[in-house]
């Protein structure tokens, strides 16, 4: 008898946990795993930026997603200045994939992909003083399909600076 | 016991215990992903400045008196922690004529030489007026990392320079009141070096 009423008892414990950790589950999603992108950039000499570090974050992009962040640059040195963006991302996943497009005040400067931009980077002049605002949209095409899933890439946006001629 | 009382007590401990090791698993909130391409990367020690291979201070045709002035920004590219220190290479007889001062401070609009928007540190580092690290003659400056103007930090001691910190030092030659600098010339290289701690 006791040890029924024991039995009992236990299975009414177990029956109420079951019941509230079903209650407290979190539920499970659509959406699948994406592209986690950091774009961070810092300064150099001849040119100031402004915010240092990140200044693009996206998480869980996925094809057909796009994310954009914005930078001010600033020409510190008192000539005209010829400044080309250098992308320096952690790995070579995705390159062919993840599409790239940075403007500046407005005007468009480089387009296509993150390999396409390694092998042909664009170079935007900037007078003595002048501070511009760089726009970096990242997207992924819709037949990025499930290349982008759980992967991580972080992009340096560095810059070689030179006088102009 | 009450028969009553023993299912109600069960059911209680068994619960508790039950409910304890679902906390535990329920904290650990879960997901996977996964991290690709993977790189080790060396620490770095990198500085720059903005002044494109110019010179900073020139003097020419100069008589007693004359002085010139000029704003560099130095910027910290690496990723190690550091310590700058200033020193020169300096040559020609006149260097003993000049008179030279070096501020730290900061720039909110820098545009090498120029020194519109300098503003000297508060800090008296060294007894020379807010700001001032160096004041003495070109030929005294430093001539190595080892006997540098450690740079220094507002709040004593030397500045640890971090990753895209910024700094902008302002410097003046005065050439003397002396006959003996008549027809003498000079030059020097003002040498920021970081040494990571």
């Amino acid at each position: 008898m006791a040890g029924a009423i024991r039995a009992a008892g236990c299975a009414l414990g177990f029956s109420a946990v079951l019941a509230l950790a079903a209650a407290g589950r979190v539920p499970g999603g659509q959406r699948a795993l994406g592209l986690d992108l950091t774009v961070t950039s810092g300064p150099t000499g001849e040119l100031g930026v402004a915010p240092v570090g990140p200044f693009l974050r996206a998480a869980g992009l996925q094809a057909g997603e796009s994310a954009t962040g914005s930078i001010e640059v600033t020409n510190q040195t008192g000539a005209r200045l010829s400044v080309a963006p250098v992308l320096e991302p952690s790995g070579r996943a995705l390159t062919d994939v993840l599409r790239l497009e940075l403007r500046a005040a407005g005007r468009g400067v480089a387009s296509g992909t993150l390999s396409e931009l390694l092998t042909q980077p664009a170079t935007l002049r900037l007078e003595p003083g002048e501070r511009t605002e760089l726009r970096l949209t990242a997207s992924l095409p819709l037949n990025a399909g499930d290349a982008p899933a759980r992967r991580v890439l972080g992009i340096n946006l560095a810059w070689h600076v030179e006088a102009a001629r | 016991m009450n028969p009553a009382v023993k299912l109600a007590l069960s059911a209680l401990v068994t619960g508790s215990v039950a409910l304890a090791a679902g906390g535990l698993t329920y904290s650990a909130f879960s997901s996977t992903t996964s991290n690709n391409g993977n790189s080790l990367q060396v620490g770095s020690v990198h500085l720059s400045d903005n002044d494109l291979g110019s010179a900073l201070v020139s003097l020419s045709g100069a008589v007693p008196g004359d002085a010139a002035s000029g704003c560099i920004l130095i910027t910290y590219g690496g990723t190690l922690n550091a310590q700058v220190r200033l020193y020169a290479a300096v040559s020609g007889a006149l260097a003993p004529y000049l008179d030279v001062k070096i501020w730290r401070g900061i720039d909110a609009s820098p545009s090498f030489p120029a020194c519109t928007g300098f503003v000297a540190d508060l800090t008296d580092y060294i007894g020379a007026g807010p700001g001032v690290i160096y004041a003495g003659t070109l030929a005294n400056l430093p001539s190595s990392f080892t006997s540098g103007i450690h740079d220094p930090a507002s709040t004593g001691g030397d500045e640890t320079w971090t990753t895209s910190e910024q700094h902008s030092y302002k410097v003046t030659a005065t050439l003397k009141n002396d006959p003996n600098a008549a027809g003498l010339s000079a030059s020097a290289d003002l040498i920021w070096e970081a040494r990571n701690l």
